[in-house]
């Protein structure tokens, strides 16, 4: 009886519009109200985005993914709305955000209370995905990535409390590092560009990786070469009317095929990261895919190479972007996988995810004791320290004499 | 267009509502009257009554005729709240094959959900007649306080009456969308039902867009009229016994009067001081000789014996806003629902409790069934103008070692939600671990609910609490609850959908179906063979009224007489279809029957 056919395109496209909002935004920003807003216009906003998106508004009409899909995003406004209208809870979570050197939107809301910009009405009821106004929030913060490369490990936004099952790892927390400049009053198209990136791989990652990796958001990797020339190409296609949208799509999907033949495969990639993928139709959808998963394959050499480099720089979430990038293009490539585990682990915010590449990497190295230590050091850093206990033998099994590995044992027992 | 209706099963009283052309009504039933007695029985012949035509005959027939089969429904045999009201019941209740209920009947034993699906199939015959099609789907009511068995129970009764349950709602919750349907209000407000059997209290929010939010839900699925009703038999048969040392308990068919007139006693006390309860030759003592309960009974009686009951309900709603966190103050409108609400101190309680008068816009009667069909026509409608967002009821967990009970979702949890929580084992080597998964509010876990168990194996031998498992609790827009067991080292999982259990298996289920489609056909057939049963016996008398002036004229004749012969041949076979109630039979006959009449009536008129 229930068809997901049903749905519409335009449906399909709200609803993956809303997941897309789910990773890296705060409560605040989920709901789309200032981070100072009053109890009745957090309900109002919660009451309004529950009408769009609870699974009754699509009653008898989903089925498979987004029934689930929805569900999901229903549960996640719940919980924002069940701290946020708790007045012990959302002072702990304000506490939350504020204590964590990483978060530019602390500031944010209260630069916003003193002086809201045109762009951000909390007042007014979200509409999503034609015009967010927290989009261009948390786009500021992504905007400073691009532009301060060094910084650019403190920026992306922190899921602490996304992350979180209700489990122990609701603790976790990003690392502290320098603070940022103070962000910019108003989005720009620069701005608007870096979202859609920002948000386009979060789909990606979505859909290719299992569910969290959505949360990790990684800095830009253009270079300024190719970046100039497509900012110029953005700002042309800006000009245009919003009714032409889906001709500047094509046009770009045209221009990443043809970046693709003649092997420019980072400038396809930074040109495929310019299209919302949710708003187009599905076949769209899956070319755009298919076409990211080949320039990202072509990107493997060059993206390992990068990656290395950050990570002996101390750029650690570049690196996990960057080797999240090749385990996407290659699964099996063992030394992704374990230094995609590791580097996340290192970041400390998205533990699942890490746990799925070690979990890969042992499967892809069965004899390796490698993939059961930062397994262990996942079980550990969440607070699991049975598991930890349990997957560190394993690894002592296979490898008796390694250093690391008692050094391991000994801590857990 | 297709229908969603409504049905409101009440205790004592059912209601069903459809949405027409966007404006919500309540459908009177073949007597006229819009609300239905939730009673059936079974004559002497073999054949079922439902509603006012049970109702009507159950003194006669108390032990045959079943009411307020709700306090049964989704209950185990064993359970104290069965044991208690088993005693006052007149007609027979026994324990069924999977420790479920059972009630018996002449014919057989029938499951409560049978029962209640002799009610609703009422219903919807009740909404076909109005709307003049087929119904099939249905959101039905429970109290908000119900645990899941006794939701899933209520909706396998739908099944059995061959509804297709979309949804099933609380009774508050429904009252409050009939009561802010159509108006745009922004407003916190509670509802207080009491019904016959059952109390619920919710906190809910609604805006003015069309957002019903549930803050808070509390009940009693023991505390209701019959409770009220019970202690004025309780007065009666005290007094009595006292008078004349004799105990009417003993006495199905007494205790059956006494019921009916304490109810009566009870709504006559809601507008006047005093009433007077009149039962003549209600027994007869020992020496033969006749008895009469005459006694008067007053307001100031009937609420001195019932205020212990109207406390209850108090704390009850005390309580709720206390754990919401909620102030009397912010309750900006107090809305009744139920019979109950019309008892005089039970307004008054709730008037001085909120420091407010409650509100009168709604039939408390009809709310509920309004408040069921308004949803079920804003789930199927597309272009959503209304969105309940509902509360689970009662929290949901795992029993954990020692026999303890582990919260994972907690009671007023906005689903659809879900949980996660990490456990370990609890013994050395364990290589499986049982989930039970229970519902209830107490410590011990063998106090709740259970809904259901599975075993999640081929964990690692290991020293207790070195295997840790991640539990994971789910219940999605429809209610359904759904765990998953994961181990977290080797990634293996389990996962049950929890079903709830009514009591009846699957193949129950099908053979009730089954037989109530039996008995829809039965019905219909029955009607229409009365129906033909009577015109062809209004013929039989104009025939035989013809007999004699028909011989008169061709009597003479051999033709005549032959023609005589056959017809009084015809006249007898259509008799015997009828003793025989042969449907088939008196079908064909009906045709020689005709002709014989046209014959008779133009040879008299020849005369």
């Amino acid at each position: 009886m229930a068809n997901a056919s049903e749905l519409t395109a335009a449906e399909r496209a709200t609803i993956d519009g809303m997941a897309l909002r789910l990773a890296g935004t705060t409560f605040y920003e989920l709901l789309g109200v200032a981070s100072d807003a009053d109890r009745r216009s957090i309900r109002d906003a919660y009451f309004a985005l529950s009408k769009r998106f609870h699974p009754d508004a699509y009653f008898g009409r989903l089925a498979g993914p987004y029934a689930e899909q929805l569900e999901h995003i229903f549960r996640e406004l719940t919980r924002a709305y069940d701290v946020l209208s708790n007045k012990r809870q959302r002072a702990e979570y304000d506490t939350s955000l504020g204590l964590d050197p990483n978060r530019s939107l602390t500031s944010y809301g209260s630069a916003e209370a003193s002086s809201p910009p045109a762009a951000v009405t909390p007042e007014t009821k979200p509409t999503i995905p034609e015009k967010l106004p927290s989009r261009e929030r948390s786009i500021l913060s992504h905007s400073v990535t691009s532009g301060a490369p060094a910084a650019s490990q403190s920026t992306a936004p922190s899921s602490i409390a996304h992350s979180a099952a209700a489990g122990s790892s609701s603790a976790l927390s990003g690392p502290s590092s320098a603070p940022l400049p103070p962000p910019k009053p108003t989005a720009s198209s620069d701005d608007l560009r870096a979202a859609r990136e920002a948000m386009a791989r979060k789909l990606a990652g979505t859909r290719t990786l299992s569910g969290n990796f959505a949360a990790l958001t990684p800095p830009s990797v253009a270079p300024p070469e190719s970046r100039q020339s497509l900012e110029s190409l953005h700002r042309q296609l800006a000009q245009r009317p919003e009714v032409q949208a889906l001709a500047r799509f094509q046009e770009l999907i045209a221009r990443a095929e043809m970046l693709l033949r003649t092997h420019e495969a980072l400038g396809a990639f930074n040109t495929i990261q310019m299209i919302p993928i949710a708003e187009l139709s599905e076949p769209l959808a899956v070319k755009v895919r298919a076409l990211e998963q080949s320039a990202l394959a072509q990107l493997v050499p060059q993206n390992c190479v990068a990656a290395r480099k950050a990570e002996t720089e101390g750029q650690t979430e570049r690196a996990a972007a960057l080797w999240a990038r090749v385990t996407r293009a290659m699964p099996n490539h063992l030394e992704a996988q374990l230094r995609l585990a590791h580097t996340l682990l290192k970041i400390g915010r998205d533990l699942p995810g890490a746990m799925e590449a070690a979990r890969l990497a042992i499967a892809l190295s069965p004899a390796s004791p490698d993939g059961w230590v930062v397994l262990a050091e996942i079980f550990e850093a969440g607070g699991k320290r049975a598991s930890a206990r349990g997957a560190a033998e394993s690894a002592a099994k296979l490898s008796p004499s390694s250093q690391t590995v008692k050094l391991l044992l000994t801590r857990l027992r | 267009m297709e229908y969603v209706i409504g049905i409101d099963l009440g205790t004592t009283n059912s209601c069903v509502a459809v949405v027409q052309n966007g404006v919500p009504t309540v459908l009177p039933n073949r007597q006229g009257y819009k609300t239905t007695p939730s009673m059936i029985a079974m004559t002497e012949s073999k054949k079922r009554l439902v509603g006012h035509l049970a109702k009507r005959q159950s003194i006669t027939n108390a032990e045959f005729t079943v009411y307020a089969a709700k306090r049964f429904i989704g209950r185990k045999w064993n359970s104290e709240q069965v044991r208690q009201i088993v005693k006052t019941t007149p007609y027979r209740v026994v324990e069924g094959p999977h420790g479920d209920v059972r009630i018996e009947l002449r014919d057989r034993s029938y499951a409560v959900p049978e029962i209640s699906a002799m009610v609703l199939a009422e219903m919807k015959a009740i909404a076909e007649e109005y709307v003049g099609q087929e119904v099939q789907k249905a959101v039905i009511t429970v109290p908000a306080y119900f645990n899941d068995n006794q939701r899933q129970a209520t909706k396998d009764a739908g099944t059995i009456a061959g509804l297709d349950v979309i949804r099933i709602i609380n009774e508050p919750t429904a009252a409050a969308l009939a009561y802010g349907f159509g108006r745009r209000f922004d407003k916190q407000i509670a509802v207080y039902d009491l019904g016959g059997g059952t109390f619920d209290i919710s906190v809910l929010e609604m805006s003015s867009d069309g957002v019903f939010k549930v803050i808070s839900t509390a009940g009693d699925t023991f505390l209701g009229g019959e409770d009220w009703d019970n202690r004025v038999i309780d007065w009666l048969v005290e007094g009595f016994s006292a008078e004349h040392g004799i105990d009417l308990r003993s006495d199905r068919m007494a205790l059956q009067r006494l019921k009916d007139a304490a109810e009566k006693a009870k709504i006559e006390l809601s507008g006047q001081r005093e009433t007077e309860v009149n039962l003549p030759f209600i027994i007869t003592s020992g020496r033969n000789e006749a008895l009469h309960l005459q006694r008067v009974m007053t307001r100031a009686d009937f609420e001195r014996l019932t205020a212990d009951l109207v406390q209850r309900t108090i704390d009850i709603v005390s309580e709720t806003l206390d754990d919401a966190g909620i102030g009397k103050e912010e309750i900006e409108d107090v809305v009744l629902v139920g019979g109950m609400t019309r008892v005089p101190s039970v307004e008054r309680a709730v008037a001085q409790l909120f420091g407010r008068e409650p509100s009168k816009g709604v039939h408390p009667d009809e709310v509920v069934a309004l408040g069921a069909a308004i949803q079920g026509a804003a789930l199927v409608e597309r272009g959503n103008k209304m969105i309940l967002l509902d509360v689970t009821p009662h929290t949901l967990g795992v029993m954990v070692a020692g026999g303890m009970f582990e919260p994972l979702i907690p009671q007023n949890t906005t689903v659809p939600t879900s949980r996660t929580r990490t456990f370990t084992t609890s013994r050395d080597n364990q290589t499986a671990v049982k989930i039970l998964v229970m519902q209830g509010e107490n410590e011990r876990a063998q106090d709740n609910e259970l809904l259901g168990e599975f075993i999640l194996d081929g964990l690692r031998k290991a020293n207790a609490g070195s295997v840790e498992i991640d539990v994971t609790f789910e219940i999605n827009a429809d209610g359904i609850v759904s765990v998953t067991a994961k181990d977290l080292e080797t990634q293996r999982d389990q996962t049950i959908i929890v079903a709830a259990t009514s009591g009846l298996t699957k193949d129950e289920i099908r053979s009730m179906i089954d037989e109530g489609r039996r008995h829809a056909v039965d019905r219909k057939v029955g009607e229409e063979f009365e129906a033909r049963k009577q015109e062809t016996e209004q013929i039989i008398i104009e025939i035989e009224q013809l007999f004699a002036p028909v011989e008169r004229v061709v009597g003479q004749s051999d033709f005549g007489r032959d023609a005589l012969t056959r017809a009084r041949g015809v006249v007898d076979r259509a008799r015997q279809a009828i003793l025989a109630k042969d449907q088939q039979q008196l079908k064909e006959h009906a045709d020689s029957l005709s002709r014989t009449l046209r014959m008779f009536k133009g040879v008299v008129a020849r005369m």
